[in-house]
């Protein structure tokens, strides 16, 4: 039997600053309904968080996109934004090129990429200065 | 399904089926058909935070609870009620007073355990802040439609729910110590807490055998021609117990057992909480040290059993010279009731089960959600709830779960009426052409 693939994007508006955080409520809703057990429901919905943040912080809007195999999720989070010169430095805890605006939000503590990878089981970044940031996240679904 | 939970009931003479209730659910646990009298409860998603009690424009759904005649005459109860209670007579602004008037007509009064027991929660709070706790932020464990909501949506955070029992329960237990045979009844402000004496939170059994709401105690009382002004007010309005009425008396109970500052926050309402329970979950909050949640805005005094309105309620709580000193005995006291534990959950709070997935073959599901996008996606959005369900999301899960049909929508039935006559239309209009 070939098993179906759950697939959702959500296109991520970079100027939509207030409007944070919709497509980590969407992914939750649409992880609940499939069954997920809630404590992967849980790091799914950090990672989408932390990455729609990325995304509009850094990237200047992109996508979001939600994919549900058989036995792993994916989250991947593309920008077409400045890109990340020094992709280990940036995965540094603390790290962090915020602006102090986004600093005065409450934003901005260096602890977005750092807390995706905690949260996946596998996670890949792929960026290129000048044209854009793409990252993966992958949590793996145990079957019994 | 049912119409009647262990804390609300539908009244089908008065029920209209406008709907307005099944729109206002925080939890999208009601269902019914438009225009038609009766609606559902669908007690797995139900929280009992009186909302619909509060929007239905009929009075047509009613709590479940004891009748204060039969409570009256049996005499002999000891009386608990919410802090909420003791603000709600208008009047004449002495607290407490209304627990002169229930002694008079022959309950036994509490008070002396409510105090000591609300004293030893916010104590005992205090104390599980100072030690550092694993899950931060920890939640109050006092609105029971809070605890509820979480142990149905929100599982991964029950650990932040703190283990201290409700103030009411521990107040019976210091009562029930000088009485062993009391008969307790627990005076509640809304469905939430009157549910507390079928289906406890981290214990095995409530010690109250009746429940009453607070409205029905106060219309009996000034209905039955008792002379309530004259008497002398049996609670000191010093009493720091009285401010959990008010959104924030929680909190500022607790910081008066604090050594160090402690980071509190105070959310009321169900809209709100559902967001910042979200948040917590991000763990965007970790550097709060406690939560009060409260279902109601304003807190208690905005149940929706209360008869007064909560910004009165609010105004004289305010007015009342609590006394957030503590004196080195009463440090002492509580210390030692600290040590003999009786604040403490006697169990884990467990996960209730909540809205089951689409399937538990997750392929199934899969195709299930897919089909749930697309027929969302063919509804109109309107949310107008003709349909008898809380929003067209809700009405594309009820179908592809098959509890409904695509023309339950009024606009849809209208559709395909049209299709339909134009057809019926075409088809008396067709010419016979014999050979």
């Amino acid at each position: 039997m070939s098993a179906e693939i759950y697939e959702e994007e959500y296109s991520i508006d970079g100027k939509e600053f207030v409007a944070i955080g919709v497509a980590s409520t969407k992914i939750k809703a649409a992880l609940k309904m499939l069954g997920i057990p809630s404590d992967l429901i849980r790091r799914a919905s950090v990672i989408a968080y932390e990455a729609e943040m990325n995304v509009v912080i850094h990237g200047g809007g992109g996508i979001m996109k939600l994919e549900i195999h058989p036995d792993f999720i994916e989250i991947i989070a593309r920008d077409e934004g400045p890109g990340i010169p020094d992709i280990s430095k940036a995965m540094e805890e603390g790290f962090s090129t915020a602006t102090d605006k986004i600093r005065e939000m409450g934003f901005g503590a260096g602890m977005g990429l750092p807390n995706i990878k905690r949260n996946s089981d596998n996670m890949e970044i792929k960026s290129e200065v000048g044209k854009g940031t793409e990252v993966h996240a992958v949590i793996g679904i145990k079957r019994e | 399904m049912l119409q009647n939970s262990f804390y609300i009931r539908i009244n089908a003479h008065r029920c209209r089926g406008c709907t307005k209730c099944i729109r206002r659910c925080p939890t999208e646990a009601m269902r019914g058909t438009y225009g038609q009298a009766g609606i559902d409860i669908i007690e797995r998603l139900c929280i009992g935070c009186g909302e619909c009690i509060r929007e239905c424009p009929y009075k047509a759904i009613e709590l479940v609870q004891d009748d204060w005649e039969t409570i009256r005459a049996q005499g002999n109860l000891a009386l608990l009620a919410d802090p909420t209670f003791h603000v709600q007579v208008g009047h004449c602004n002495r607290t407490g007073f209304i627990i002169s008037a229930l002694k008079r007509i022959g309950f036994e009064d509490m008070t002396e355990s409510i105090s000591l027991a609300f004293d030893v929660s916010a104590y005992a709070i205090a104390k599980r802040l100072a030690s550092g706790s694993k899950a931060a932020p920890l939640i109050s464990s006092y609105c029971p439609a809070i605890v509820r909501y979480i142990r149905k949506h929100h599982p991964e955070l029950i650990n932040n729910i703190v283990d201290v029992d409700s103030p009411y329960e521990t107040a019976a237990e210091y009562y029930r110590m000088s009485n062993p045979d009391a008969s307790m009844a627990l005076i509640a402000q809304c469905p939430a807490v009157s549910n507390l004496i079928n289906s406890p939170v981290g214990r095995d059994k409530s010690n109250f055998s009746h429940v009453i709401n607070i409205r029905q105690v106060v219309k009996g009382l000034l209905a039955s021609g008792e002379r309530i002004d004259d008497l002398p007010p049996e609670i000191e309005s010093g009493a720091r117990w009285l401010a959990w009425a008010a959104s924030g008396g929680e909190c500022r109970h607790i910081s008066a057992f604090s050594e160090k500052k402690i980071n509190t926050m105070v959310v009321t309402g169900m809209e709100n909480i559902s967001t910042l329970l979200h948040e917590v979950e991000l763990g965007r909050l970790s550097c709060i040290d406690f939560i009060e949640c409260r279902a109601c805005y304003k807190g208690c005094v905005g149940g929706v059993s209360a008869s007064e309105s909560r910004y009165l309620s609010l105004s004289r709580i305010d007015s009342l010279k609590i006394d957030w000193n503590i004196s080195t005995e009463e440090r002492a006291k509580l210390e030692r009731l600290y040590d003999e534990g009786k604040w403490r959950l006697s169990k884990c709070i467990e996960p209730l089960p909540e809205q089951a997935p689409l399937s538990n073959d997750i392929s199934v599901a899969v195709s299930r959600l897919k089909e749930l996008k697309n027929l969302h996606a063919s509804l109109p959005g309107f949310d107008c709830g003709s349909c008898g369900r809380p929003s067209c999301h809700a009405m594309a899960e009820d179908i592809v779960r098959k509890h409904g049909e695509i023309t339950d929508c009024i606009f849809k039935l209208r559709e395909k009426i049209t299709l339909l006559s134009s057809e019926m239309n075409e088809l008396c209009m067709r010419k016979t052409s014999p050979l």
